[in-house]
């Protein structure tokens, strides 16, 4: 036995990275046959799916499969046991539906072949995080599953992919960071990064909170917990169909994975839990806590799907919801610690189920917009008689999400229902009733969704006519949708095949009991009290979607500062506009600090005339009056202002002399305008850097007479800029301005005032003076952009700094205190 | 291999000689033969490398080969020895020199005065591994201002106002360093009566008697800022943001790569091999160069993310960068130092491949800006896929070199218990995906509709390949770190050799 054991564990690092190798595969095979890789990629999901089920006998058998391949720093290791299974088997499963939906789906995109590769390095990724044996790999395959999975958000390539692909990759990163100081900490408590239950006995009990903080978040922005999910409803819709299943259906399940490895393995009671060893056991609290989070990750996420219309983007939010029910489960399943059988089954069930048919809805919906032309569900209806197979499979998966009896997510939802009343009797009290409560009040949520969903989109009567070609999709991606609705019925009926056959000996291996499961299969199971919350359920969610549809109570919605998104975004535009900020003042300061040190350097060669001045002027420093540094930066915002004037004029000299309506000028003068704008500011930037000199050289106070200098010269100057620039664009020479610029600049006194000859002042300001291009940081010649927008852009940043400092500095703050408590 | 062994420093000698007459060749032939006198150059840059990779065998083995070549009086000594520390940093020098010599090819395909740039570059690489070989502050202080006096005609090679400018700059803040070393080296001879490196510190309680903490305090000053003007520690970081945009391409990637990575080189080695980690834990001093890194690691991102010149914003990225290595230091921690001087090395990949992407950009479409970059996937797609791999690895995301050395550094920080440091290298991590998202993310958006065609495909025959080459090595490095000989073994005997003695 122990032969066949060593012999299977050695193919579980093959089974990870044999979708890798097959990418590459076909990668070759597209450069000869465009066929003949969509054929291997597809028939490589499908070994996949075979080798990961024929792994599942071994490792009933064994109880464990471990295997290492050399890489990274040493050795990487693989395990895989019955719940990793379960992972894999739920991935491999709706892999190999959504390549083969896709491979008709997409049959037409010209980036199909990027989109499957992608899709196979993804599945070995995924594989990767739930077979992984330590921290380490699972932290590398996890960031790759999460990164790489970019490459799908934008597939489309529109503005809106874009935008939701950076706010993908910036949730995603910052999870990463979450999740890996996390993990630094684990090892730290631990001692090393093997994924097995922390030794806690004389830890920290505020370091082990914050390493369980710091991986809940880091796996809970997979997972899309509330408050970190707000990346989710964005990314999934705006794929292509078969991603968003692939990302709603398994990707981030790894989140799930993660946090149920934290709650059972790492920070669970251990293999042998000894009273003696573990000093406080705080597998409970943190249960409580996954529980809360579940339940508030639930209820919102219900709350904002019925307010879509957008099918894609309701299902999103769906998924936000479904995970809530997963991490309830997981959540009570820790709480009840040892006799958290029944919780922990039907998070995990769930996490299957929910893979099944909320991958089914999203392949379904996609086949109705690539028919119908839209998933807009305001504008569609009675597709029932045109698509009536896709109408059978989605009404399963929707029986399926909605909890019916004889479907899967009924099993799950009730075995996670069980599970609260049970933890509420031992000892959760008022608080567990209460969730228990606004569980059912989801639950009756996600009815009412998916009555209107179903009602909207095939019932009622049809909007509009519908043209011959809205029909039943290609015969791939039906079967692809069968595949998947087929489990959502066989797991309704029998869900014992499942539970006893492999959730039950994976608990067995655990310390907790295994008599929860088997006494939901034997007394809860399709009993009265289950069919009896279904009815309640039921009335309730045909109430809500009754009552919503009829007074258009889902069309409302909330101003954007309630949402955690609009906060994020600020701390994010927050930090990036005062690391700007500072790097533009920091060049300000420095400017102005040289302007001083030059004067410094006249005084100690030794020009008495000047010293003298500059003695008497420090005399006359104490009358009243603008003076000193004030002066300089209130001179500076006068000639900054009048930059901004000739600027200003030289764009309406272009728009006078082509006669043209504002905002309807030919590309021409769209160009000439562009043009006129950087070379008014080029010219308008020197005059001032020239007269900021001047003034400064002659003391800070008598700077007024240069200041309207400038302003005299502000109109010509403009008209001269619009000369020069109609002479760039038609003869495409810049030298022409760079002369101009010389030119002008031959009237002006020089700042340069350091005798010649003097080698070391020189050589002093050039050591503290910065290069010329840094000032002013926005004012450089840019052949790209307008100045005027970008500047009007940064302003508007700016606004918001006073905010964002002080986030980043609460941030930080925070962030130290829990380091170094 | 025992021969070699047994040889080792005369091997050094020539790997460090080799590259150095093949410079003084080119500097009398100058420009009569452009095809010999590349060959020539490039040759003798393999043959270093080539003798470094055997010395690195060689110190695998446990062996530490010296070579004696001059002693003129006590204190100057011009003496070889490479043990760990040293091979991994020539090693680290001479393959990024010679892929810079190969992207340079390309690089300056129609520069009449090319030769001037592959003489002084190799009598660059012979210098530089001078300092890697170096057995004492004085042989190392020697081959130390070589190579710095002779980067300077490959930073002003351009000959614009900007590059005379910036290289005026560069001279200054060196020499103003230099005279710091001076002064501290000849404290160390006060001191110690010898300038050797010896594995946990010349300044030890027997050597000296009678000095008073303030001055070993001043001395440790006058090494680590005057070292530190090369590093780049802020705020002695000034002339790294103007050089960098001034020099050309290629020798803007070695100059990020392993010339900033020498001061860091240079300060591990005096502080662990002058001062050793017992006495500098004694004297309290590494807080505050534990403090300067974390401001440097900090405040250079910061203004990296405010700069929209994209290789001032990669020089500010490498200012932030290689503070690493003082902060892993300053915990005076073998795993963290190990950790540190992996990052040199992986860095030194990382930045240089960067720069060459900001090289065959401003060749091929003229860009030199971020915003330019918009569109760059559709013109240049094999250079935006290594600049997104690149980027990716220098955050650090996993499994490329940059997460390795991370990986390693924060769990030395950690062994050490420096969970500040470890925010510290989260923060600039973050940082660094701030800065180096938008090239990114620019290059694989669709092309903005007046965007000008590709200007010109020339010399991308030798630069791509230079480019491919660094970049695969970089996940490689990362994904099987754990090949003997490669980076991570030498690191990790290197720090056991540095600070495992004195405990």
């Amino acid at each position: 036995m122990t032969v066949w054991a060593e012999a299977a564990g050695s193919w579980v690092p093959v089974v990870v990275f044999w979708p890798l190798a097959a990418a590459f595969l076909a990668a070759g095979l597209a450069r000869f046959s465009d066929r003949a890789a969509n054929s291997v990629i597809v028939v490589s999901a499908g070994l996949t799916l075979v080798a990961v089920m024929a792994l599942g006998p071994a490792v009933l058998a064994a109880g464990k499969l471990e295997a290492s391949v050399p890489a990274l720093t040493g050795q990487l290791s693989f395990m895989a046991d019955a719940f990793g299974i379960l992972f894999a088997l739920l991935g491999a499963f709706v892999w190999f539906a959504a390549t083969l939906y896709a491979a008709a789906f997409l049959a037409r995109d010209p980036a199909r072949l990027r989109f499957q590769l992608t899709s196979l390095v993804l599945l070995s990724a995924n594989l990767g995080v739930v077979l992984a044996g330590d921290l380490l790999g699972l932290f590398v395959f996890f960031e790759l599953l999460g990164l790489v999975a970019l490459v799908l958000v934008v597939h489309d390539g529109t503005a809106t992919a874009r935008r939701a692909a950076v706010k993908y990759f910036w949730m995603t990163l910052v999870g990463g960071v979450a999740l890996l100081a996390g993990i630094f900490l684990v090892s730290m408590i631990a001692g090393g990064t093997a994924l097995e239950p922390t030794p806690l006995a004389g830890a920290d009990p505020k370091l082990v909170w914050t390493a369980f903080g710091l991986l809940l978040v880091g796996f809970g922005v997979k997972a899309g917990m509330v408050p970190l999910h707000v990346w989710l409803p964005d990314a999934h819709p705006v794929a292509p169909a078969p991603a968003s299943a692939l990302l709603s259906g398994v990707m981030i399940k790894a989140g799930a994975y993660g946090i149920f490895r934290t709650l059972s393995l790492l920070f669970g009671p251990g293999a042998d839990p000894d009273p003696a060893r573990v000093a406080w056991d705080p597998g409970a609290s943190m249960g409580l806590t996954v529980l809360w989070f579940g339940i508030a990750t639930g209820l919102i996420g219900v709350t904002l799907a019925l307010g879509q219309h957008q099918a894609k983007r309701m299902l999103a939010w769906h998924s936000v919801s479904q995970m809530g029910f997963v991490l309830t489960g997981l959540g009570v399943g820790a709480y009840l610690a040892a006799e958290g059988a029944m919780g922990t089954a039907g998070g995990l069930m769930h996490a299957l189920n929910h893979a099944l048919f909320k991958a089914c809805l999203f392949l379904g919906i996609g086949a109705v917009a690539l028919k119908a032309g839209t998933a807009d569900m305001d504008q569609l209806g009675g597709l029932w008689r045109r698509m009536p197979v896709t109408f059978a499979l989605m009404l399963i998966a929707t029986a399926g999400i909605a909890g019916f009896p004889l479907f899967n997510g009924f099993v799950s939802k009730s075995m996670i229902h069980h599970a609260l009343v049970d933890a509420a009797a031992h000892g959760g009290g008022a608080p567990l009733v209460m969730a228990e409560w606004l569980y059912m009040l989801t639950a009756a949520g996600t009815m009412a969704s998916f009555i209107k969903l179903i009602w909207l989109v095939f019932l009622r009567p049809p909007t509009r006519l519908w043209s011959q070609s809205v029909r039943d999709p290609a015969p791939a991606m039906l079967v692809a949708m069968a595949v998947l609705a087929v489990p959502i019925l066989l797991f309704g009926m029998k869900p014992d095949w499942l539970l006893e056959g492999l959730l039950k000996p994976g608990v067995a291996t655990g310390p907790a009991a295994v008599e929860p499961v088997s006494r939901y299969l034997e007394e809860y199971f399709l009993g009265r009290g289950d069919l009896l919350a279904f009815a309640g359920t039921m009335v309730a969610g045909l109430g809500i979607c009754t009552v919503g549809l009829r007074f258009g109570l889902f069309q409302l919605a909330a101003p954007g500062w309630v949402g955690v998104d609009y906060w994020y975004r600020l701390a994010g535009n927050g930090l990036v506009s005062l690391a700007r900020g500072w790097g533009h003042g920091m060049a300000r300061i420095r400017n102005e600090a040289t302007r001083r040190w030059g004067s410094f350097t006249e005084q100690a060669l030794g020009a008495w005339d000047v010293a003298n001045v500059r003695m008497t002027e420090t005399a006359t420093m104490l009358l009243p009056g603008r003076q000193g540094r004030e002066g300089t930066s209130e001179l500076y915002r006068r000639l900054d202002a009048l930059r901004d004037l000739i600027v200003e004029l030289a764009a309406r000299e272009v728009l006078e002399r082509s006669e043209e309506p504002p905002n309807q000028y030919s590309p021409a003068t769209d160009r000439l305008l562009n043009a006129a704008r950087l070379v008014a500011g080029l010219l308008g930037t020197r005059l001032v850097d020239a007269t900021m000199a001047a003034a400064s050289s002659r003391g800070d106070r008598q700077w007024e007479g240069p200041v309207i200098q400038v302003q005299n010269r502000a109109r010509a100057l403009a008209c001269s800029a619009v000369d020069l620039a109609e002479s760039w664009v038609q003869e495409g020479d810049s030298t022409v301005v760079e002369q101009a610029a010389a030119d002008m600049m031959t009237g002006l006194p020089s700042r340069r005032s350091v005798p010649a000859g003097r080698w070391w002042p020189e050589l002093a300001e050039l050591v503290v003076r910065p290069g010329e291009r840094h000032w002013p940081v926005t004012e450089s010649l840019d052949r790209s952009a307008v100045l005027s927008a970008l500047r009007n852009r940064i302003q508007k940043i700016a606004r918001n700094l006073g905010l964002a400092i002080g986030l980043v500095f609460g941030l930080l703050l925070a962030l130290l205190l829990l380091l170094m408590v | 291999m025992t021969a070699l062994a047994e040889h080792g420093g005369i091997a050094a000698l020539v790997a460090v000689m080799v590259p150095l007459a093949a410079a003084l060749w080119l500097g009398i032939r100058r420009r009569q033969s452009r095809h010999s006198g590349l060959a020539v150059v490039l040759g003798a840059s393999v043959v270093a490398l080539v003798l470094t990779a055997l010395l690195v065998a060689v110190v695998r083995q446990g062996q530490t080969p010296t070579l004696m070549l001059a002693a003129i009086v006590p204190p100057v000594r011009i003496a070889f020895r490479v043990d760990a520390f040293g091979a991994l940093f020539a090693l680290t020098v001479a393959g990024l020199f010679v892929s810079a010599l190969i992207f340079a090819v390309g690089y300056f395909r129609d520069d009449e005065r090319q030769w001037r740039f592959y003489a002084f570059a190799s009598a660059c690489l012979g210098c530089m591994l001078g300092v890697a070989f170096a057995a004492n502050l004085l042989t190392l202080l020697a081959f130390y201002e070589l190579f710095s006096l002779l980067s300077y005609p490959l930073i002003v090679h351009d000959r614009t106002p900007a590059a005379f400018a910036a290289g005026l700059k560069y001279i200054a803040y060196i020499l103003g360093g230099s005279a710091l070393i001076l002064v501290g080296l000849v404290l160390v001879y006060h001191l110690a009566d010898s300038v050797g490196f010896v594995p946990g510190g010349i300044l030890t309680e027997s050597h000296v008697p009678a000095a008073t903490p303030r001055l070993l305090l001043v001395t440790l000053a006058c090494l680590v800022s005057g070292f530190g003007v090369k590093a780049a520690i802020m705020p002695l970081h000034g002339w790294v943001p103007d050089a960098h945009p001034a020099a050309p391409a290629p020798f803007s990637a070695v100059l990020s790569g392993v010339m900033v990575a020498a001061g860091a080189f240079a300060i591990v080695r005096v502080l662990f091999e002058v001062f050793g980690a017992d006495l500098l834990s004694r004297l309290g001093a590494m807080p505050w160069l534990s403090l300067l890194a974390a401001l440097s690691v900090i405040v250079a991102a910061m203004l990296a993310i405010g700069e929209q010149d994209l290789k001032r914003r990669l020089a500010y990225s490498t200012i932030s960068q290689m503070a690493y290595v003082p902060l892993a230091a300053s915990v005076l921690h073998p795993d963290a130092l190990a950790g540190g001087l992996l990052h040199i090395s992986h860095h030194a990949l990382l930045k240089g491949g960067l720069f060459f992407c900001a090289g065959l950009i401003a060749v091929n479409i003229g860009a030199t800006r971020i915003g330019e970059l918009r569109g760059l996937a559709r013109l240049m797609p094999l250079t935006a896929l290594a600049m997104t791999v690149l980027a990716a690895g220098l955050v650090g995301v996993p499994p490329l070199s940059g997460f390795l050395s991370k990986w390693l550094l924060g769990r030395g920080l950690l062994a050490a218990g420096g969970t500040l440091e470890l925010a510290i290298l989260f923060a600039g991590a973050l940082l660094a995906a701030v800065y180096l998202w938008p090239l990114v993310f620019l290059a694989w958006l669709p092309a903005a509709p007046s965007r000008r065609a590709l200007k010109q495909d020339i010399a991308s025959r030798w630069m791509t390949p230079a480019l491919v080459a660094v970049t695969l090595l970089s996940a490689l490095l990362g994904v099987a770190a754990f090949l003997p000989g490669f980076p991570m073994e030498l690191a990790q005997l290197a720090a056991a050799e540095l600070i495992g003695v004195a405990r």
